[in-house]
């Protein structure tokens, strides 16, 4: 039994709830089983995923009957050795002038329909790896006047010649210095008119073919509000488990309110199917944010749950949040708590895995940037201050020295929920564009995408004339139709990192549960909201795209909830996807929230 | 054991909830469900002390307990006729106390999506398919779905898509 002698809420006493003509959600017909494969199915697994000049892969198969036929595409750019029913040996030719993608496909000898490809990335020599402290770096956002240090790592450098680095452009972009066959500082220019981009590249001295290029993005110091800025960079590379699974990750500076006390974290995972920016307080080494009480002595904590039952557990921290130029003042924040405090059994009991750490999280923590201002919202309604006569359980107010499995949660008006931090934002504040390139393959070592802040605010986030406005419904979702079946609960997501749906395609049992594993590709479309276009899009092994060190993957399924399509990251390959804020000026008169694309 | 008449549709109201009060619960407390594999008499101690709180539909083949807790969370419960619950589906703003309602099977779940999680960080839907127990489930934050049920439990005749 507790002894503390705290206040209660006023409202906890009596709560009535609410039953509905709660629909539940439209068949799935998904069943349990796996998928029944018929005929032949051909399984591929390289032993590496790019190799140099003259590099070797040899690629294992399985087929369940007959043998394989086995050829390579460009026809000549290397050669297929030792073909059998359980595999080939690939070698690269000695001389690779530039970057090339070789299609290496095995056919059934007993149904020449069958087939299945894999791709290898044939590297010229020597192949260059750009560092910073030690880690790859991926696309970089970097303040006005600041500087960052460069490594080059070069394989197959036989002369030991190192590079040349160039910026470009050249004008107005910065400087380098320290410059050596192997190293350099970029110097950021002292102020920017905008988020400015450059490219750092470092060329081979002794083969100009090989190169590698740094994306950076330059923007106004955080103390120039009111910049034109609005943009944040995107990388699928880094993570604190590289390579990643299709995590977009970016940066943000956290500091003390209305104080230059700020530390930049890294690695934050950009969710627009949740609301809020939280913070693993192991990441928060530097800077200690005050957190929010009630001014008797006691803290709001906060509970969370996503989609495949975890959880995140902590204090609700005051900061204000700087992201791509924008700011966020005095955001309510969580801080995902280190170690393992006691958590009320309301919020416990709902999940499965506390994710209170950066290889459970997956990233340093998660900038959530959906469809509504706070985690407590949905579509105008606010679950928790009261004022539906019901509570989430998200709220807990509990003393410095921690809450008890059988804290009930609390009420806690609007302003001081955890903050989608773009509503804060003072102009570009109803919504985001996220952009990718599409991949060159089915997967890459790493996509480079943009955040962009706000929606018809600027002259880089109009919504095209193209683009389909879809309205939700109650509780945000929109109905995707596959294959006949209407699938109502369905959403676009970039917190999900595949395409899930329900399909009899096989389910890996092996390295890759979770996802599909198809023997061979799989071809597929679905209509999203009585959009007149569909979606096609594809499903590959994951078992097969997971064998290298690639961080990007356009093809990667799995299976869904009962009557949910969960458009996830692959979504955003080669498209741009825009979140409207509920609530939020519209720039689509009758339609708030909404997804465009 | 009272049964209602099956209900004629479910209409599409989400929330707010703008339909009748028909419970009162005091303080937060979940009421307590009955657990997957387990026989359902605790609904009926629920119900008595509860009201109308659980409405239950009989069909053929088995009986459906849905109950709406505090939080809005809808838990849909298929009870077979030797009166074992084989199945759960639930659907609101948030988790429903799934130690409760997965009973003896929390530990198995658990254990399957910790085993997923040590494989691949980041966040994607529930698929657990194990012999004896199939779990699926996702949503977005403040959307959320799901559905339990333990295959060799089914009631003969029975399909998976009763259970939603």
């Amino acid at each position: 039994m507790r002894s503390d002698n705290r206040k209660k809420p006023v409202h906890g006493a009596l709560l009535a709830a609410v039953a509905a003509g709660l629909t539940f959600l439209a068949a799935c017909g998904g069943s349990s089983s796996n998928g029944n494969l018929t005929g032949v199915a051909i399984g591929l697994a390289p032993s590496v995923r790019s190799v140099g000049p003259a590099g070797v892969a040899t690629i294992a198969a399985t087929v369940n009957t007959g043998s394989l036929t086995w050829s390579l595409s460009p026809s000549g750019f290397g050669t297929l050795t030792s073909p059998s029913a359980t595999g080939v040996t690939y070698t690269a030719p000695t001389t690779v002038s530039t970057p090339t993608v070789v299609t290496i496909t095995a056919t059934s000898t007993t149904s020449t329909g069958v087939s299945a490809p894999v791709q290898l990335a044939v590297q010229p020599s020597p192949t260059i790896a750009l560092q910073t402290g030690g880690k790859t770096v991926g696309p970089e956002t970097i303040a006005a006047g600041q500087q960052l240090a460069i490594n080059a790592v070069l394989v197959g450098d036989t002369t030991n010649a190192g590079v040349t680095w160039s910026l470009s452009p050249s004008a107005g972009t910065g400087t380098l210095s320290n410059v050596t066959t192997t190293s350099v500082t970029y110097i950021a220019p002292g102020s920017a008119p905008g988020n400015t981009p450059v490219t750092l590249t470092a060329t081979s001295a002794a083969n100009s073919g090989s190169i590698a290029t740094l994306e950076l993005t330059i923007y106004p110091a955080a103390a120039s509000p009111g910049a034109a800025a609005n943009v944040a960079a995107l990388t699928t590379s880094g993570g604190p488990a590289p390579p990643g699974t299709n995590s977009f990750f970016t940066s943000v500076s956290v500091c003390v309110p209305s104080t230059t006390n700020c530390q930049t974290i890294d690695n934050i995972l950009v969710d627009t199917g949740s609301e809020g920016l939280r913070v693993l307080q192991s990441a928060m080494t530097t800077v200690v944010l005050p957190q929010l009480g009630d001014g008797s002595g006691d803290y709001f904590n906060n509970c969370v749950s996503f989609l495949d039952t975890s959880y995140l557990w902590g204090p609700v921290a005051v900061a204000d949040v700087y992201i791509g130029g924008e700011t966020a003042g005095s955001a309510p924040i969580q801080l995902i708590s280190s170690g393992n405090p006691t958590v009320p059994s309301n919020c416990s009991n709902g999940g499965t895995v506390n994710e209170n750490t950066p290889a459970l999280l997956g990233a340093n923590g998660i900038l959530g940037i959906g469809l509504e201002p706070t985690d407590c919202f949905i579509q105008g309604v606010d679950l928790c201050d009261g004022s539906t006569g019901s509570i989430l359980p998200a709220y807990y107010l509990c003393p410095s020295s921690g809450c008890f499995t059988t804290d009930p949660p609390t009420t806690l008006p609007p302003t001081q929920q955890v903050v989608n931090p773009v509503f804060l934002f003072g102009t570009d504040n109803n919504g985001t564009a996220i952009t990718f390139p599409p991949l060159s393959g089915i997967s890459a070592p790493a996509a480079d995408g943009s955040l962009v802040f706000g929606i018809a605010t600027s002259t880089n986030n109009t919504i095209p004339g193209t683009a389909t406005v879809f309205a939700l419904d109650a509780q945000d979702f929109f109905a995707t139709v596959l294959n006949g079946q209407t699938l109502s609960s369905s959403f676009i997501d970039t917190g999900s990192n595949g395409l899930f749906f329900p399909s009899s395609i096989t389910v890996c049992s092996n390295t890759a549960p979770g996802f599909y594993c198809p023997a061979t590709q799989q071809s597929l479309s679905a209509t999203n909201g009585g959009s007149a276009t569909p979606v096609n899009f594809k499903i590959d092994n994951a078992e097969n795209l997971f064998t290298g060190n690639d961080s990007a993957f356009q093809t990667l399924g799995g299976p869904g909830g009962t009557g949910s399509f969960d458009w996830g990251a692959p979504f955003f390959y080669g498209r741009t996807v825009f979140t409207q804020i509920d609530g939020q000026a519209t720039p689509v008169a009758g339609f708030s929230p909404f997804w465009a694309y | 054991m009272k049964l209602e008449t099956p209900r004629e549709t479910c209409r599409t109201t989400g929330w707010p909830l703008k339909a009748t009060v028909v419970l009162v619960i005091l303080a937060f407390s979940l009421p307590s469900f009955a657990e997957l594999g387990g026989y359902a008499d605790s609904v009926e101690v629920d119900r008595a002390k509860m009201k109308a709180s659980i409405k239950v539909t009989q069909s053929k083949a088995y009986a459906v307990h849905e109950i709406t807790t505090a939080n809005k969370i809808l838990v849909r419960e298929y009870v077979a006729a030797d009166g074992r619950v084989f199945g759960v589906a639930w659907q609101g703003p948030f988790l429903p106390d799934l130690s409760q309602i997965f009973g003896s099977f929390y530990n198995q779940y658990s254990d399957a999506v910790k085993a997923e999680k040590r494989t691949y960080a980041g966040h994607r839907p529930v698929d657990i398919r194990q012999p004896r127990l199939v779990v699926q489930g996702g949503g977005h934050m403040l959307g959320h779905f799901g559905r339990a049920y333990v295959p060799d439990m089914l009631p003969e005749g029975v399909s998976t898509d009763a259970i939603r």
